[in-house]
Parts: C-alpha cells; sequence; structure tokens
C-alpha cells in the first residue's frame, strides 16, 4: 500500500482536512514520499482519536500545530541530509542551530573558531603582502612574535616572506577538511530537539 | 516578566527530562511484544510503563528510529475500521540497540541504587 492513498479523503472534517493540508505545507521540504507518510499517518492517528471519543479538534491540539509537529521531521531531515551530502553548508546551520542546547555542539562551534582565527589570519595577511610585501608577514621582533602587518618594517624581522602564499593555501586547505571532519562528527551524534 | 519556579513545575520538569531520555528504549520495549502502531504505542507506554508521551512527540521518535534503521515500518489495513496504519516492529539493529541501552540502564540504576540507599539513616 503506498501511502498517498490515505493522506486524504473527501469525507474528511473539515478541521481535520484543513491541518492535513497545512501540515503538508509545513513539510514542503522533505521529499514527497516522506511529506505523504508523515500526513498519511497524522490522519490515521486523528481518525483513531476521534473514534476513541475525542473530539477532531482535541485531537489536533494534541499533535500541535502543523509548524511544530513538522519541526522535528525537517530537523532530522536536514541533520540525515547533511550527513549524507558531507556538505558544509548543510552541516554547518544544523550545528550552530543546536549550539544554545548542546554542549557538543557548543564544544564543536568554540574548536572550530580557533581553528578558523589563525587560518584567516594568515590568509588575510598573504592577500596584504600581495599588495604591501614590506609590511606583511610573520614577525619576529625583540618582545613579539606574531602574524599580521607592521607599522616599522625594521623594528622586528620577517620569517616567512613568499612561504606565506603556500602557507595560507595549505591552512585554508586543512582547517576546511578538519571542519568538514568535525562538523560531520559533531552533527551525527546530535540528537533530537523534541 | 519572568516567572519563579514552583516545586511542582521544577519536578514536571525533570520529569520530563527524565521521560524523554526513557521513552526511546521504552519505545522499543514495547514493540519487541510484537508491531504496533503509533496510538497502540502511546496508550502501552502509559499503561504499563506510566509515562505519558505527547501525542505530537511519539512519530517524529518513530520516524528518527526508523531512519537510524532501528524499527521497520509497513502500512497495514486494519480490520476494525478499514483505515490503513502504519506499524513498527524493531529491526535486528533496533533489538541489539535495545540489549545495549537495557544493560546501560541496569548498570545505572545499581548504581543510584546504592547511592540513594546510601542516604537511609
Amino acid at each position: 500500500m503506498t501511502p498517498e492513498t490515505t493522506t486524504r479523503d473527501e469525507r474528511d472534517p473539515q478541521p481535520l482536512a484543513a491541518y492535513l493540508r497545512e501540515l503538508r505545507w509545513a513539510l514542503a521540504a522533505l521529499p514527497e514520499a516522506d511529506r505523504d507518510e508523515i500526513v498519511a499517518e497524522a490522519r490515521s492517528h486523528l481518525l483513531d482519536r476521534r473514534d476513541s471519543g475525542l473530539s477532531i479538534e482535541a485531537a489536533i491540539a494534541a499533535l500541535g500545530s502543523p509548524r511544530d509537529y513538522a519541526a522535528p521531521f525537517l530537523e532530522a531531515y536536514r541533520q540525515s541530509s547533511a550527513l549524507a551530502h558531507g556538505r558544509l553548508r548543510e552541516l554547518l546551520p544544523v550545528l550552530f542551530e543546536k549550539v544554545a542546547g548542546s554542549a557538543r555542539a557548543a564544544g564543536t562551534a568554540l574548536l572550530l573558531l580557533l581553528l578558523w582565527a589563525p587560518a584567516l589570519a594568515i590568509a588575510g595577511t598573504a592577500i596584504v603582502k600581495l599588495s604591501h610585501p614590506e609590511i606583511a608577514g610573520l614577525w619576529l621582533g625583540p618582545h613579539e612574535f606574531f602574524i599580521g602587518t607592521v607599522d616599522d618594517p625594521g623594528s622586528a624581522h620577517e620569517l616567512l616572506g613568499f612561504w606565506i602564499f603556500p602557507l595560507a593555501v595549505v591552512g585554508l586547505v586543512v582547517t576546511w577538511l578538519l571542519t568538514r571532519k568535525l562538523s560531520r562528527s559533531a552533527v551525527r551524534r546530535l540528537g533530537p530537539s523534541r | 516578566m519572568p516567572t519563579t519556579p514552583t516545586p511542582e513545575r521544577d519536578s514536571d520538569s525533570r520529569r520530563s527530562q527524565l521521560i524523554k531520555g526513557l521513552s526511546e528504549m521504552a519505545l522499543l520495549c514495547v514493540l519487541r511484544g510484537g508491531p504496533r502502531y503509533g496510538l497502540e504505542l502511546l496508550e502501552r507506554l502509559h499503561e504499563e510503563a506510566g509515562l505519558e508521551v505527547a501525542d505530537g512527540t511519539i512519530y517524529p521518535l518513530l520516524h528518527r528510529l526508523e531512519r537510524a534503521g532501528l524499527v521497520a515500518a509497513d502500512w497495514r489495513t486494519d480490520t476494525d475500521n478499514g483505515r490503513p496504519r502504519k506499524y513498527y516492529a524493531p529491526t535486528p539493529s533496533g533489538e541489539a540497540e535495545l540489549a545495549t541501552m537495557l544493560a546501560e540502564w541496569r548498570a545505572l540504576r545499581a548504581k543510584l541504587d546504592r547511592l540513594t540507599d546510601g542516604d537511609k539513616p
């Protein structure tokens, strides 16, 4: 049996038909087969509740608004889709949505920030070095060691020279790969919100 | 305006968090008895385990277990009302997962029992 044959019936009471229609809209991001299954199961549940003596309005209220009811399905779909594709543009939103409620997500997000900070600092310095090679680089002075730009190039010794360009590329690639690996690992272990 | 938590509300919140964590294990336990549909699972969780799982919570949970391969589902038309219902049953992976959960639960319960019994005068 295919669930699409059970998602709607012209004899459904009006509140039920309206609820299922709104639920279908709320689930629009899901593949059609999944959407049909979820709507069909909600319909089956609400009619069972009605048959057990509850009003259809009370049964709908117990299930929650279409948007609230759809939310965990959408979240699970985003999570599994992000893991299946392994794309950062899908993994990172899932991860950052959970930061407030998950120590694992918060820890991973913090680690990613710590990884990206030096990678971006090196890349940014390399970009400046393209136009102002004399002031940008990795500097060692009497009381300092940093990557960036200096006002007075005579006050410190620059260590990298043009090696900063391959270093910037390697840094960005390695950080990107680590971000992907850490994000996948964290998203895989994230639980549902409800 | 912030509300002051009452002891009853604190208790409800703690109970709700605990139930959330246990519901997956309890659900798989109920499914050991044979294939069940959502409303039947809700009623059994309530009657047999005293768990008040919300109507809007059970189906996302079942959906997640199905996607994780821990339960399998199929649509059947029941003879009582001629309507199709989605029935769930544990897969071998689900049974293995349940065995692991139960072992962890029993170990935790034994430790908690020792801890709480130690508080007795």
